[in-house]
């Protein structure tokens, strides 16, 4: 018996050895696949703005240029020639001049560069409209919208599309009408050369549309887009105003700096080939309400939707727009007096620093005691837990020295209005040298709850309602997986 | 005549036979060429002093008869025109009535036409007195004698008709005088062998008869072919005489329109036999062979005279020997039956080998052509479960890929297009550097020297060699695995079951589909590396001389099947030194516990040479793999076949699945697993089993641990996750060879047994095992071999790019791919990578080009842009479907400018000029003569003092640059993916010649020398002639 179990022995051992190899692999955690390369963040070494100027040219703009949220850095190199200023250097970190050309492009390049930011304001007297008109100077990127613009014969818009210096750009334009997609002509493949603008009159394209979107998309390079709209006859005083880029359609959108005396009106925009429904909110410090007369609003495909808000409307409050397709949305404001008009537009929530331009020069003559509208979207209705996001804000003098700093707490689904003076603790004194403010959502907590802001720039001019963008001093460089033969 | 030289062994017989003869000679005459035995002494007392002449000891056959006839005129009795010559040699003894059949034979046809001149008997055998020798002879076109008998076939009566033939041997022969005196005797130039082809061929053209009289027998010894004595008339060896002589023959003889042909022929066949003799470890008679041409064909001159003299006695035309001489193929069908043999043998190694055709030396009888045929081929095959095995087999696996046939390249998974010939892969084998990538010193790996052999087999068609490679493996590997499982003592039937289920091992685990041809030829080698291991452990272990030469012999087998195997997949060596570490401990155990064992010393030199031959094929490349463990598991081919994670689970490891696309079932195999362990229940085959199942332990356990291991966050460029495929087919090959040898003779154990449980559990085992294969075969066929493997164009990038990297500037081109784990980054140059066409673990894109392409994606600035180019970057390419933002940020990358691409792409080109060699900053274009465009090359440029050329490569002390001639030295601080150069003072302004020097020539030639030898070691020895 024990001869025949020794014989049994090394069975067992060849077994015992199989079954310690399958126990390994059925042991083991339950990926081992080795992490590939994963993606980056580099500070952002170069960045070109470009600021347009009214077409007619009767009025050069005020360019303000300044640096935020790169504290520490040395300062980029600032090429500003497009001003007339040569190399800014690092003289002051905010800078305002009076734009030699009608388009401006200041350039930086170093370290810090992802902190320039730049804005142009332009006042026109009353004879060629009068108002305020401010414009957040963009970087070049693929896609733009822009939810507002008119082709009708008391109110038309311009598109305007500039390549970078070094690369040409080709484009596609579609404008969306009340009834869906506008058929035009010359939209599609629209070339913009190297350094150059291009003009496209909306008129032009798709004439008497009272309510047009503007998509763009380059099919090839970067451009920068900005459309400005205004009287096409002396007869209106509405003077003219950049309509602020609108961000990317989503299912749910949040316009801050809404309200106040004037008529408002609600222009939903659906890229989709379906219809959306929208379920429009306005959002205040109290919390957010459903409007009874907007239950709900539905835009036809690829068409334009227009509702007017009631009346009431608090200042500075917020719309906030949820509906069952990718939507893009702006509210067109016109003044208790009707002189001038401002667009708020859906904003992207902030992720970083973003610049609030106080000082656009003498004759925006903004004043320091302007609102900031921050509201909170509430990203889960059914929870009755409170989640507070927090924003600080500091203001500065030209030198960039801090002048006064606050803090604002924005709970998920209300909207809170500030004058900056008050919010900053600035005296008169002070407020009178505030150039600038940087708002800056705080990480930690609440950090998942989507903040966005809009600064309703006010002065005798008229008013300007910008959505707060955030600087994007970081970039995500991708993970490159070095591969020794192309996947076929 | 009888003519004697050293035959006092055989004479007394021969003495004795010619004093029995029924008719006996008129006169007889003996010449002793100066015997150093008894011979003359035995002579002059047989027939008298006065009969027996003396000559030189150096006196050929030819001259002794002559010299015979001489006197017998100078004794006033010569011979009339009705008289005859009997040649006899003095170990050739005739039957009693030898001669008097022969006269009956020469007269009886009287008068004929043409006339009889020469007649010769039956030759048989002198020891056996049974077996035929020669009844009549002829010369096939390569110079072979043929006598158109069998080895060693009985005289049963078979060969006794009358025939006119070419010749006959000189032993017995009775040649007409006047023939005799007409052709001037044999000829002097052919001393002892050819002479009777010459003489016969000679008489033939001179309107004689040569005719074999088979009633008349006689006895011969064939003393001097035999080694028996040293003929005194051949200076050198016996068969390099032999070998002259018939190659003297053929050309002297041939017909004048085919002599340049026949020249040809005999010089290229002479070489080729001269090779093969030398692979057969017979170089002695590769030099005779080499030696005997040279003899021949070096000197024409007497050739020439040869054939002058020939003519003169010639009256019929060259036709009227043709019927006599075999067809021209038939030493090419001999050689062509003797490779079916081969093959044969793979396919039934048991089968009696089948009888050849023959050459008859004379026309063919009416009745052989009456004989009854043989069973017809499909008879046969069905006859054969083995060959109808690997019939169903081929033609199967032909059907699964029938959409990987036609035109293309098979590509996809791990596989690499071909390149465009075998002879790129030489190229590569033997360079230094390689223009793949950003460009690589590594070596080329050693799997590149196969495939470079396989491409010779395929005429330098690369695509066929990896086709058949890959899609021809499951044949092969059942072929391979069939005559192991025949050598262990598995059964017939259970062999047939066992080879093919392992043979469609590729198929079911989808290493064909996935592209793995590592794993795929691992498949095909891997038993025999095993079968040459069991031959080593079954060698006679004693010290003697001849027994060590076969161990030799043995372990240099083992050790290229290793070699060949670590090279396609080098897991396997990790696997042999898991398999040896355990062997020699258990030798070692039983040594010193006095059990039986073979030699310790032995077994260790063994494991030695099968471990150390693999290295001797890339050492370099061996030793990446030890200092990182992780290249181990990188086969011949792509380190990913980018088809995700396999992660193959503990159920689909016992089952032999290592994961990814293209594999059956895993539940498709139990039955296999299931009698694999039924074998371990066989305790008369217990030990076999065991032996089976201890390597599949190691095998799996090899596998487990690449499976449950963790590469870490830098794995080896490229290598995502592990294939476990070939220790898996180990693995699974070692079940079946346990199943295999657990069921021999399993049929007969039961039948003795009453009808129970045992037959039941039996047949379900069986009935499973015998399904698995079955089943992967059909799913194989309906499915189809498919995905990721395909056969497709091969060339990655737009054809401009890859002619801009062949010439010119010779440009790289960084492909760049979007995919969830990332931006897949290759560096393509010239055509893209092929199979084997250069190292690839260095010549991924590097770090620094990695980085400056991320900041170009990201935020792109000019000096992105500069790094790319001076990397030798000139293009970047997108191919479809493009992610458009990737397109948007490349778009307004400072420096780049679109290029034109297929529709459905986009490409990039970088708006400073840029190239692999740059002299002070830009680029200059070069000429190369390589085919890949590498180095050396050579450009015009001018360069200002103190500044620079630049290589868009790895710094490497192999580069050197000239200006005009004179050598440039290295840049201090240079990058290192940069090679730089200083210019000396005062400029340039000439030609620039760039060149990478490195040992890499003589360390391959250093190791074709070593392999050479090796494989002629490795060789069958040849068995010596009879």
């Amino acid at each position: 018996m024990s001869r025949r179990l020794l014989g049994l022995a090394p069975v067992l051992v060849v077994v015992l050895v199989a079954a310690t190899a399958l126990g390994l692999v059925a042991v083991r955690p339950a990926d081992t696949t080795p992490a590939g390369p994963s993606a980056s963040t580099v500070p952002v070494e170069a960045r070109t703005l470009t600021c347009f100027g009214l077409r007619d040219g009767s009025v050069r703009p005020t360019v303000a240029v300044g640096l935020a949220g790169v504290d520490g850095a040395d300062p980029p190199a600032v090429d500003a020639g497009g001003l007339g200023l040569g190399d800014l250097g690092d003289r002051s970190t905010w800078t305002t001049r009076r734009a030699t050309s009608r388009d401006a492009t200041i350039a930086a390049q170093g370290p810090a560069a992802g902190g320039l930011d730049a804005f142009s304001a332009v006042a026109p007297d009353r004879s060629a409209g009068g108002g305020l008109a401010v414009q957040h100077c963009a970087e070049p990127t693929r896609r733009w919208w822009f939810v507002g613009a008119a082709s009708t014969s008391s109110r038309s818009g311009t598109l305007l599309l500039r390549a970078p210096d070094d690369a040409e750009a080709v484009v596609d334009v579609v404008l969306h009408g009340s009834d869906g997609v506008l058929d035009t002509v010359g939209t599609q493949d629209v070339p913009v050369a190297a350094g150059s603008t291009v003009s496209l009159g909306l008129a032009d394209l798709a004439a008497g549309v009272g309510q047009v979107a503007v998509e763009v998309e380059a099919s090839r390079g970067t451009v920068v887009a900005a459309v400005v709209d205004g009287r096409a006859d002396a007869a209106d005083p509405t003077g003219a105003e950049w309509l602020p880029a609108a961000a990317s359609p989503t299912e749910t959108v949040l316009l801050p700096g809404v309200g106040g005396p004037g008529r408002s009106r609600l222009l939903i925009a659906n890229p989709q080939e379906r219809t959306a429904v929208a379920r429009p909110a306005l959002v205040t410090e109290n919390g957010r309400a459903v409007l009874p007369e907007l239950a709900s609003v539905q835009v036809p495909a690829g068409g334009v939707s227009a509702v007017e808000l009631p009346a009431d409307v608090t200042p500075g409050s917020t719309v906030e727009l949820r509906a069952d397709a990718p939507i893009s949305a702006a509210v067109r404001v016109v003044d208790a007096s009707g002189s001038d008009f401002a667009a708020a537009v859906g904003a992207s929530p902030l992720e970083g620093p973003a610049v609030l331009p106080v000082d656009l020069g003498a004759a925006a003559d903004v004043d320091p005691a302007s609102t900031l509208t921050v509201s909170a979207l509430l990203t889960d209705p059914e929870s009755q837990t409170v989640r507070t996001r927090v924003v600080a804000l500091r203001g500065f003098e030209a030198g960039g020295a801090t002048l006064g700093s606050g803090t604002l707490e924005i709970d998920a689904g209300t909207s809170r209005t500030v004058d900056l003076v008050e919010l900053l603790g600035l005296s008169q004194s002070e407020a009178g040298d505030l150039t600038h403010v940087v708002a800056r959502p705080r990480p930690g907590g609440a950090a998942t709850v989507p903040v966005v802001a809009a600064f309703s720039a006010t002065s005798r001019a008229g008013a300007s309602v910008l959505p707060l963008a955030s600087l994007r001093t970081t970039v995500t460089a991708p993970a490159l997986v070095p591969r020794v033969a192309p996947r076929p | 005549m009888l003519v004697s030289h050293d035959g006092a062994r055989w004479l007394p017989q021969v003495l004795t036979a010619l004093t029995a003869q029924t008719r006996a000679p008129d006169v007889l005459v003996a010449v002793d060429t100066a015997s150093d035995d008894d011979s003359a002494d035995l002579l002059t007392a047989a027939v008298g002093a006065d009969r027996v002449l003396a000559a030189d000891r150096g006196t050929g056959f030819g001259a002794a008869v002559d010299l015979a006839l001489n006197d017998l005129n100078e004794r006033g009795s010569p011979l009339g025109d009705d008289g005859w010559v009997w040649l006899l040699h003095d170990d050739c003894a005739p039957a009693p009535d030898a001669l008097e059949r022969l006269l009956h034979q020469a007269l009886a046809g009287q008068p004929s036409e043409p006339p009889i001149g020469i007649v010769g008997p039956k030759l048989r055998e002198w020891s056996s007195l049974r077996r035929l020798l020669e009844v009549g002879v002829t010369i096939s076109s390569t110079g072979r004698r043929e006598t158109g008998l069998e080895r060693g076939e009985p005289d049963q009566g078979q060969r006794d008709d009358p025939c006119q033939v070419l010749a006959v041997g000189t032993a017995g022969a009775l040649v007409r005088a006047t023939t005799w005196s007409a052709l001037g005797g044999l000829d002097p130039q052919l001393p002892l062998f050819g002479d009777d082809l010459d003489l016969g061929w000679r008489a033939t053209r001179a309107g004689w008869q040569v005719q074999t009289a088979p009633a008349a027998v006689v006895f011969h010894a064939e003393a001097a072919s035999r080694g028996q004595r040293t003929p005194g008339a051949v200076a050198g060896s016996v068969r390099r005489e032999q070998r002259r002589a018939a190659l003297f023959v053929l050309l002297a003889n041939c017909p004048g329109s085919t002599l340049p042909v026949q020249y040809a022929l005999l010089l290229v066949g002479s070489v080729l036999r001269a090779a093969g003799l030398l692979l057969l470890k017979a170089p002695r008679e590769g030099w005779d062979e080499f030696a005997a041409a040279g003899a021949v064909l070096a000197r024409p001159w007497r050739l020439i005279g040869a054939r002058r003299s020939r003519r003169r006695t010639a009256v019929e035309p060259p036709s009227s020997v043709r019927p006599l001489l075999p067809s021209w193929v038939h030493p090419y069908r001999e050689g062509a039956a003797a490779v079916a043999d081969v093959v044969g043998g793979l396919l039934a190694p048991r089968r009696v080998t089948a009888p050849r055709s023959l050459a008859e030396p004379g026309p063919v009888a009416e009745e052989a052509e009456e004989l009854p045929s043989e069973p017809g081929p499909l008879a046969r095959v069905v006859a054969r479960p083995w060959a109808s095995a690997v019939l169903v087999l081929a033609v199967l696996v032909l059907l699964a890929s029938r959409g990987l046939l036609g035109g293309g390249q098979l590509q996809g998974g791990a596989l690499l297009p071909a390149p465009d010939g075998a002879l790129d892969w030489w190229a590569a084998y033997t360079a230094g550097w390689h223009p793949v990538g950003t460009g690589s010193t590594e070596p080329a790996p050693p799997y590149v020297l196969l495939l470079a052999g396989a491409g010779l087999v395929t005429l330098g068609n690369a695509g066929a060699a990896v086709s058949v490679l890959l899609l021809g493996a499951p044949l092969l590997a059942a072929l391979t695995a069939h005559r192991l499982l025949r050598r262990v003592g598995a059964g017939p039937i259970a062999s047939v079951w066992a080879a093919v289920a392992y043979g469609v091992l590729p198929l079911a685990t989808g290493a064909v589909a996935q592209g793995r041809l590592g794993t795929v030829l691992g498949v095909v080698v891997a038993p025999l590396l095993a079968t040459a291991l069991l031959s080593l452990a079954a060698a006679d272990t004693s010290a003697t001389g001849g027994a060590r030469l076969v161990r030799w012999v043995r372990r240099s087998r083992a050790g290229l099947a290793a070699a060949g195997l670590v090279a396609f997949a080098p897991v396997a060596w990790p696997l042999l030194v898991l398999v040896a570490l355990p062997l020699v401990l258990a030798v070692a155990v039983a040594a010193a516990r006095g059990a039986p064992h073979p030699p310790l010393r032995q077994v260790l030199v063994s494991a030695v040479v099968v471990l150390a031959v693999p290295w001797l094929l890339g050492p370099r490349w061996l030793g990446d793999r030890i200092a990182d463990p992780w290249l181990w598991w990188w086969e011949a081919g792509l380190p990913d076949a980018g088809v995700g994670s396999l992660d193959p689970g503990a159920v689909d490891l016992a089952l032999g699945m290592a994961g990814g696309p293209g594999g059956v079932p895993a539940w498709a195999g139990a039955g296999v697993l299931l009698a694999a362990v039924a074998a371990l229940a066989r305790t008369e085959r217990r030990r076999p089993v065991l032996v089976a199942w201890s390597v599949a332990s190691l095998a799996l356990l090899l596998a487990a641990a690449g499976v449950a291991a963790d590469p870490g966050a830098e794995p080896p460029a490229g290598l995502t996750t592990v294939w476990v495929g070939f220790p898996l087919a180990v693995w699974w090959g070692a079940l079946l060879l346990a199943a295999a040898v657990g069921a021999h003779d399993l049929g007969s154990m039961l039948a003795q047994r009453s009808f129970g449980w045992r037959q039941l559990g039996v047949a379900a085992v069986a009935g499973l095992a015998v399904l698995s294969p079955l089943l992967t075969l059909g799913w194989a066929v309906v499915e189809g071999v498919g995905a990721p493997l395909r056969r497709a164009e091969p060339v990655p990038v737009p054809t401009y790019m890859a002619e801009d990297a062949r010439t010119g500037d010779r440009v790289s081109t960084v492909v760049l791919a979007a995919t969830d784990g990332g931006i897949e980054t290759t560096v393509v140059r010239g055509e893209g990578w092929r199979t084997g066409a250069g190292p690839m673990r260095a010549a991924a894109a590097p770090a620094v080009l990695l980085g400056a392409l991320s900041g170009l994606l990201a935020a792109p600035t000019e000096d992105d842009v500069q790094t790319i180019g001076r990397l030798g970057v000139g293009y970047v390419y997108l191919p479809g479907p493009v992610d458009p933002d990737l397109a948007a940020g490349l778009d307004s990358a400072p420096g780049l400018v679109r290029a034109g691409a297929p529709a459905s792409d986009l490409a990039w080109r970088l708006v400073r000029a840029t190239g692999t060699v740059e002299v002070d900053g830009r680029a200059v274009e070069v000429s190369s003569d390589r085919a890949d465009g590498g180095p050396p090359w050579t450009a015009s440029a001018s360069a200002a003092p103190q500044r620079r050329v630049s290589i868009a490569a790895a710094t490497d002390a192999g580069w050197h640059a000239m200006v005009d001639g004179g050598e440039l030295t290295p840049a201090a601080g240079s990058e290192a993916v940069v090679q730089t150069f200083a210019v000396a003072a005062g400029g340039t302004d000439g030609s620039l010649e760039i060149d990478f020097r490195d040992d890499r020539g003589r360390w391959v030639a250093a190791q074709l020398v070593v392999l050479l030898a090796l494989v002629l070691l490795a060789a069958p020895t040849r068995r010596a002639d009879r």
